[in-house]
């Protein structure tokens, strides 16, 4: 089930693409939220959430970037510091959407000063901070949305655990 | 010898951390690279995965297409109206249009030219991604090397100039749009100043908040209207010429007086491709 999200969630940003314009406030971040979102069913198997999140920028690099494992590694590092957070923070609707925020924050920050730093981009602080902004709405909705599923799925797992 | 110790290890730390960052800066510029081939196993990746975008997202298409069309037929009646009007002008375009082709014909043949820079062949395509990466400035297309596309190809809207592809697999492409603001490739452009005078000058920069492009390089001391079209020269072998790129809305001059720098406002929304079409130029 936790495979399905994540395939979906890949799936659907590149749909959800199509339907809004380019330079809106809805850019879809729906691979990165799903990493976010799904760490309370991987909670007991961090070395298997780590290569979930590896595998799933692998396919980012290769079907939308053609980058050659840059996304892999920040999925990756985007896990990584989901697991410090969670450390930090407590489980519950609210700390989920602050953590998927400093995801976001983090994700942008290294891609655009990675291709700053390779001179594919020159910096503009207002570019920069567009694409952060714009990140926000339509992922935290997704995260809202996704969160009921999660909840679910982890109450009918711990239920085969007890019986 | 305790500090001695110290003082190696420091400079051993410091050697390994400029070693590590120069290796980490060697591997992003690889990563990151635009400008490269897909290998096998990328384009195949690329393809199995859009073959599954395309099917995921042909149920989305067909809403969306859905309710375009009923809001189209709400202007049912004004469309009709307009279309009638461009009617009466078909006539003559058509029989204007037929001339020009046959002079055209006659001439390459007496020039014995095989090819002139405006000879394109179409290839219609549907966008499947819009931008994914964010800071690309690409959209994803469903056509790929199988049905002719290569890398450089322009790459147009019914409005007009769009960008070039610049990656290439078997069944889908990447088009790099021409919104981008670090756009390396300057285009060579002509401004259409009266009915036989053009001025030729090079696109250099876009602006993605008033959907413009700057066309520098032009020294000709000739008043350029407001509203004069922009096209494409054909010249370089990228793009043919004589596609739309956009209407002049500023002229200025840049900081020596030396030369015109014009504002041309782009003929096309890159916020919303949904088709586009590739032309491919006849050798």
């Amino acid at each position: 089930m936790r495979i399905v999200i994540l395939i979906v969630s890949f799936i659907l940003e590149s749909v959800i693409s199509n339907f809004f314009p380019v330079n809106s406030f809805f850019v879809s971040l729906f691979s990165l939220t799903a990493i976010v979102a799904i760490y309370p069913l991987f909670e007991d198997e961090k070395r298997k959430y780590f290569l979930a999140a590896f595998l799933l920028g692998l396919a980012y690099d290769l079907i939308y970037t053609d980058t050659i494992i840059f996304e892999a590694f920040l999925f990756l590092f985007i896990a990584y510091l989901v697991t410090v957070l969670r450390t930090v923070l407590s489980d519950n609707f609210l700390n989920s959407i602050v953590i998927l925020l400093v995801c976001i924050v983090a994700y942008r920050t290294i891609n655009y000063f990675s291709l700053i730093i390779t001179g594919n981009l020159d910096f503009n602080l207002h570019n920069y901070l567009a694409s952060i902004y714009k990140s926000i709405i339509l992922n935290v909705i997704y995260c809202l949305a996704l969160n009921p599923i999660v909840n679910f799925i982890k109450r009918r797992k711990k239920k085969s655990y007890l019986f | 010898m305790y500090s001695k110790k110290k003082q190696f290890d420091r400079r051993y730390l410091l050697i390994l951390a400029v070693v590590i960052i120069a290796l980490v800066l060697v591997v992003l510029s690889v990563a990151l690279k635009k400008d490269r081939n897909l290998n096998f196993f990328e384009r195949f990746a690329k393809d199995t995965g859009m073959i599954v975008l395309k099917v995921a997202y042909s149920p989305f298409n067909f809403v969306k297409e859905q309710i375009a069309e009923m809001q189209e037929k709400d202007n049912l009646y004004e469309k009709y109206k307009e279309l009638k009007e461009k009617e009466d002008e078909m006539d003559s375009l058509q029989a204007e249009n037929d001339n020009l082709r046959n002079e055209v014909n006659n001439l390459k043949e007496s020039l014995d030219l095989n090819s002139i820079l405006s000879d394109k062949v179409l290839l219609n395509a549907t966008v499947v991604n819009r931008n994914i990466g964010y800071w690309y400035e690409e959209v994803t297309v469903d056509k790929g090397s199988k049905d002719g596309i290569e890398e450089n190809m322009a790459v147009i809207t019914s409005k007009g100039l769009i960008g070039s592809v610049s990656k290439v697999s078997s069944h889908s492409s990447s088009v790099k749009l021409l919104s981008n603001e670090n756009m390396s490739d300057k285009i060579s452009v002509k401004i259409r100043v009266n009915d036989d005078q053009y001025v030729f000058g090079l696109i250099s920069g876009y602006t993605a908040k008033n959907n413009t492009y700057t066309v520098e390089g032009i020294s000709e001391n000739v008043d350029i209207p407001k509203g004069a079209d922009v096209v494409t020269t054909g010249m370089g072998s990228m793009f043919p010429s004589g596609i739309q790129v956009g209407t002049v809305t500023k002229v200025t001059t840049d900081n020596f007086d030396l030369s015109k720098v014009v504002k041309v406002k782009s003929s096309v929304d890159f916020n919303d491709i949904d088709y586009v079409t590739v032309l491919k130029r006849e050798a």
